[in-house]
């Protein structure tokens, strides 16, 4: 590991000299360039790239002078590069795609590491829990890019089936319900009986799910932990209960994630809007048998929660700090762009204005006649504004574990969250 | 007459060997002093501080560290004794006259350490699959109860060291296999003629022979399972309940993902401390004769 890192900032190095005797023989893009001609170095992952290279293309229409050179980078190869580049600004791209749950720690450990983009960005146009996301000690380090807001995916046909019907699961209880039901008289194409909903025993997911209904995060805005929580509590509770009813079905990782859609194994999908694009990639024979309803509600819960999404975030040392704010601001606050990004890629944007575009009233014949979108568009704006926390990422781990110690061990939810509760305390008082 | 030119008979073999000597102190000097001096800070907001040994004093009161130590040693108790001992075992019966296709058998059992660790990572886990993999069928097949494979802490333990013990068995088996194959063919001839049975000669003539090989391995393999990282972060994400954290994820959670490079840094430098003495044992176990 340490190897690698001094590795990739030398390597940053030996790149940075050499952009900078590039930019020496041509006279730089600042000073003798082609006149008032500007560059711009985008870094972003499969589709997000594409997304902005196509803002890019709309961009240079009106702004011929602006250059674009577009590089395709994983999440993980950005995040290496950030850590090790991020405090002198060399070697990095002047516009970077970075994921919301990892922004903060960044912000945090390297203050001046993205620009300041708190006069670009219009506060009241995002989804305020994207706002939350980009915000960090009186600064915005980021345009609010796409949101995850969350909903219930089913299968209608299995629903029928077994005689459920979607409006009587209003709690979680009525999940567990209507879960046996199905198990009791579903089966899947290869001849097992189906689960309600996917679980993983060893993340926080469903908990935090149920959790966030109250609108709560793992921390208070002074950085509090809230695991012993009274709220917090009940969540868990809940969701061990949901475990032990075994109406779930185990998955360990993204590729099982996938396969309970492949083999039609769950009735129930709990997740983002974004898993739109995963339902249609690899269960194509079940179209028309999709349809999203809103999650089941826990007693005193009133918020929604959301589940990934990302932001573009600025080079605090880039050489054209307004070119790359006003390029970020038109890609990210454009509706066309937007309603095309979520058309193609499924970005659903977290930019207000841009749900009155046609597609969000159209839908989606996938999921049947009703427009799937309506619930996500609903609950997007009723996900609470959370604090971001730097240590959010590690508590989450701490969580999970405590988590897999509760399904799957059967340890007691109080002693364990009371234990990990002083266990958070100490490790960020 | 003295030859005062810069490239001299005596001054030569240095140049040769500055390169090397550039690229080491770049890459592997530096890093390890950097990391030493790392591990005495902390990033906040932006800038390094000093904060002493706070960070090793932190460490030795860390649960998780304990847990990812722990698992570390189950590893290495089970998994790299089963496995020296699978190699050599494996090595001695490829020798062994009436086989025949020996270069088939030495290929197949050392081509899983050329697959790519990914690739390799996600066939066990489907293989590994409580529900549909392969091998609870075959348990199952043979009246056994199927193993919650990722689920229950000793059976993901198991589910780590089989992966592993598959992937490096072959290798640790070719470099045995060469130590074998060192051995004149007069002191086996001698045995035979002496009338050894072939417990005899393992016992007495091929492991005594291939003693330093033997230790060659075991060391490499130590020090690998003391890094391992690739496995447990690709089977069981280090789950579940910190079961199969090691404490080359742990390194790597505290440094890439927290980012906490100091901390990062002092894990480095305790698993450093611990190779290191491991290694001084068992360089002093062959001493001795």
């Amino acid at each position: 590991m340490k190897k690698k890192r001094l590795m990739a900032s030398l390597l940053a190095g030996v790149m940075s000299l050499g952009l900078l005797t590039g930019c020496g023989g041509k006279g730089g893009p600042e000073n003798g360039g082609k006149d008032g001609e500007v560059e711009l170095t985008v870094w972003a992952w499969d589709v997000a790239l594409m997304q902005l290279q196509d803002a890019a293309a709309e961009y240079q229409k009106t702004h011929p002078e602006v250059k674009f050179v577009f590089e395709e980078m994983g999440t993980e190869q950005i995040y290496n590069k950030l850590s090790t580049s991020l405090a002198t600004g060399n070697g990095i791209a002047d516009v970077i795609a970075v994921e919301g749950e990892v922004l903060v720690g960044y912000a945090d450990k390297f203050p001046q590491g993205f620009l300041d983009v708190t006069d670009a960005v219009d506060a009241d146009q995002f989804l305020p829990s994207k706002m939350s996301e980009v915000s960090y000690k009186d600064k915005v380090h980021a345009f609010p890019w796409d949101a995850g807001p969350v909903a219930m995916f089913y299968r209608t046909d299995y629903f029928e089936q077994a005689g459920v019907q979607a409006e009587d699961i209003q709690t979680w209880d009525d999940l567990i319900e209507a879960g046996k039901k199905i198990e009791a008289v579903c089966k899947t194409p290869a001849g097992d009986p189906v689960k309600m909903l996917p679980v993983r025993p060893n993340k926080p997911g469903l908990y935090a799910m149920i959790r966030n209904q109250f609108g709560i995060s793992t921390f208070d805005e002074n950085g509090k932990p809230l695991i012993n929580d009274e709220r917090s509590l009940k969540a868990m509770h809940m969701a061990d209960k949901i475990y032990d009813s075994g109406i779930g079905l185990n998955y360990n990782g993204w590729d099982e994630y996938e396969q309970t859609v492949v083999n039609e194994s769950v009735a129930c999908i709990p997740e983002a809007i974004w898993m739109i694009g995963t339902i249609k990639d690899k269960g194509p024979e079940t179209a028309g048998k999709w349809a999203a309803m809103d999650l089941p509600s826990i007693d005193g819960g009133t918020y929604s929660c959301s589940n990934g999404g990302s932001d573009l975030a600025i080079n605090g040392k880039t050489k054209h700090p307004d070119v790359a704010k006003d390029f970020c601001k038109f890609a990210m606050t454009d509706p066309k762009l937007q309603s095309s990004g979520f058309e193609k890629y499924g970005l659903y944007p977290s930019y207000i204005p841009s749900y009155e575009e046609e597609i969000f009233s159209k839908g989606d014949p996938f999921f049947g006649e009703g427009n799937v979108y309506e619930i996500f568009i609903e609950n997007g704006q009723k996900v609470a504004n959370t604090p971001a926390n730097v240590n959010n990422n590690e508590a989450n781990d701490y969580i999970g574990t405590a988590v897999s110690d509760i399904m799957l061990n059967g340890a007691d939810v109080d002693t364990v969250f009371e234990n990990l509760q002083k266990e958070l305390e100490t490790k960020f008082n | 007459m003295k030859d005062h030119s810069l490239v001299t008979r005596k001054t030569a073999p240095y140049y040769f060997i500055a390169p090397v000597v550039a690229i080491f102190a770049v890459f592997m000097v530096y890093p390890i002093l950097r990391s030493l001096y790392l591990s005495f800070f902390e990033l906040t907001s932006g800038e390094y501080v000093f904060v002493g040994l706070k960070n090793y004093q932190k460490l030795f009161q860390d649960k998780i560290f304990y847990k990812a130590l722990f698992n570390t040693c189950i590893f290495l108790i089970i998994q790299v004794p089963v496995m020296i001992g699978g190699a050599l075992l494996l090595a001695v019966a490829i020798e062994q006259k009436f086989i025949r296709g020996k270069s088939f058998f030495r290929t197949t059992i050392f081509l899983p350490s050329v697959t790519a660790l990914v690739a390799y990572a996600l066939v066990f886990k489907v293989l590994l699959n409580s529900d549909h993999g392969l091998i609870n069928y075959v348990i199952e097949l043979f009246g056994g109860n199927a193993v919650e494979w990722f689920y229950e802490e000793w059976p993901a333990r198991f589910a780590i060291i089989i992966s592993i013990t598959w992937r490096w068995l072959g290798y640790n088996m070719i470099i045995l296999l060469a130590g074998i194959q060192a051995i004149p063919n007069d002191v086996l001839e001698a045995a035979d003629i002496d009338g050894a049975s072939f417990w005899d000669k393992l016992f007495h003539i091929i492991i005594p022979m291939v003693k330093q090989v033997i230790i060659f391995c075991t060391i490499t393999s130590t020090i690998g399972t003391l890094q391992l990282f690739d496995e447990p972060y690709i089977l069981t994400a280090g789950g579940p309940n910190d079961a199969t954290i090691t404490l080359g994820m742990y390194l790597y959670n505290n440094g890439f993902r927290y980012l906490k490079y100091g901390y990062a840094s002092a894990i480095g430098y305790v698993m450093t401390v611990i190779i290191a003495m491991l290694s001084i044992v068992q360089f002093k176990l062959t001493e001795e004769d």
